[in-house]
């Protein structure tokens, strides 16, 4: 190495190292942030305003809030507006995620399942508060969560009758019950995915954002209970996400190997 | 290989794409958005596991340490104020972490001891002659390594921290809770004991 530059020779050195972190390690803590952040999300359109009200606030302490402070009060009475705008509209088709239909897996009972009309189930002007702001419904003492983990699925731990009644009196949306499933699929929450599944099982296949299946998520999250409640729900294994990636792909890359085996099976 | 999980991407409503600079990812992920944290995790999980590996040379330690590092990230998102680097913060976190840990491994030598006295602190550290280095299948990294393993241990963080952290001196001697001509004086000698050291390597 002679005379080299010792930086030179450590940057070289460090990118041909193949020391990783395990795979455990990086799960806990990407499953650990995933909570934090459903944990700190605000969970309507107001508190989402409020909370960068409140980011916009602490910035115009530190430099002009002189000048950011009634842009702030207007937006504060924009936001107290807003609902007000919106009132008459359907509860359940104010989320923006609600315009996108799911995407429902062949042969799934879609029309059984399927909501009533809007009309049918516009709510009174009284109830008009946006779905997300709702509080979750309480669970049942024999239906609390016993992990940290079913915390963040709580509502996905009700009966399926209570669930869909509440769903009806709280106006919960379809994206609400596409993100529970998501959820349960995602933090191995086997008996609250099955609940979901039963009273929603449009949903089976169902995609979020990124084309990824509830299956997908299960598959991403490691978890086998998960992937073997869905694909006996009839999910389909094939369905690949944006990426054009199939769970199947998935197990595979991460070395799932019971959930590659539970896969094959079903192909 | 294992790939980042892109864990409750879909379930947060992104509006773009995870990318962006470190203050913005933590800004969106302090609003709920745990794919800006996976890309946060991404751009820095080896440059941190390897800070704490070199230092410490004890896998288990530096895993529990990395994930000690990483939920105290998530957990303090929320505070962070992107007045400095995130690198900056975010290696303040994990040397503070790794300095607790080292104080816990030797109860009985003191601060002082510690941060002076090298040559105790290597005795009391596993050697570098392990299962690690043994695994290392290049002999530029071994040799890289070994002399690393030489270094007293602050001027070993010294150049680690610059290294990994890509940090500058100043953000070093802010790390490393010194005056800057302590940090410049650390950086200086590392790279002159690493190139003797090396003079005689592959």
């Amino acid at each position: 190495m002679n005379e080299r530059d010792p930086d030179e020779i450590y940057r070289r050195a460090a990118a041909s190292d193949p020391v990783r972190p395990s795979r455990e390690v990086r799960q806990a803590i990407l499953v650990h942030a995933a909570q934090v952040a459903a944990a700190t999300r605000p969970r309507s359109f107001r508190g989402r305003a409020i909370q960068w009200l409140a980011h916009l606030r602490a910035s115009s302490q530190r430099r002009s809030w002189q000048i950011l402070a009634p842009l702030a009060a207007a937006a504060v009475a924009v936001v107290m507006l807003v609902p007000l705008w919106r009132s008459p509209r359907p509860l359940d088709t104010t989320s923006i995620s609600d315009q996108k239909s799911p995407v429902i897996a062949p042969g799934a009972p879609t029309p059984a399942a399927a909501p009533p009309p809007l009309a049918e189930r516009r709510p009174q002007p009284s109830l008009a508060v946006p779905a997300a702001s709702m509080p979750a419904p309480a669970p049942s003492p024999a239906a609390a969560p016993s992990s940290p983990l079913a915390a963040d699925v709580a509502p996905s731990t009700l009966a399926a009758s209570n669930a869909r009644a509440q769903s009806a009196a709280s106006g919960a949306s379809v994206a609400s019950w596409r993100q529970q499933i998501q959820r349960a699929a995602l933090f191995g929450d086997a008996a609250g995915l099955e609940r979901l599944l039963k009273a929603h099982p449009e949903l089976i296949d169902v995609r979020d954002e990124l084309g990824r299946t509830p299956l997908m998520l299960a598959t991403l999250g490691g978890q086998t209970a998960s992937v073997t409640l869905l694909l006996a729900h009839g999910a389909n294994p094939n369905t690949p996400d944006s990426a054009g990636r199939t769970p199947l792909d998935v197990a595979r890359a991460q070395d799932e190997t019971a959930i590659t085996a539970e896969l094959m099976r079903s192909h | 290989m294992w790939r980042a999980l892109p864990l409750s991407a879909g379930m947060v409503e992104p509006t773009r794409h995870a990318a962006g600079s470190d203050a913005d990812l933590m800004r969106r992920f302090a609003a709920g958005e745990a794919l800006a944290f996976d890309a946060l995790y991404q751009r820095y999980e080896l440059r941190v596991f390897r800070y704490l590996l070199r230092n410490l040379r004890d896998r288990a330690l530096a895993e529990d340490l990395l994930q000690d590092i990483w939920f105290a990230v998530a957990r303090e998102a929320s505070r962070y104020e992107p007045r400095s680097p995130f690198s900056a913060w975010l290696f303040r976190i994990a040397h503070n972490r790794m300095i607790d840990a080292i104080r816990a491994a030797r109860p009985e030598v003191s601060l002082e001891l510690v941060t002076s006295d090298a040559a105790a602190c290597e005795s009391l550290l596993p050697s570098v002659a392990g299962p690690y280095a043994e695994a290392v299948a290049s002999e530029e990294l071994a040799a890289v390594l070994a002399a690393l393993a030489q270094l007293p241990e602050e001027q070993c963080q010294a150049f680690l921290l610059q290294q990994e952290g890509d940090l500058s001196t100043e953000d070093i001697a802010a790390v490393m809770g010194c005056p800057f001509e302590t940090a410049k004086s650390r950086l200086r000698y590392a790279r002159a004991r690493l190139r003797e050291l090396l003079r005689g390597s592959p």
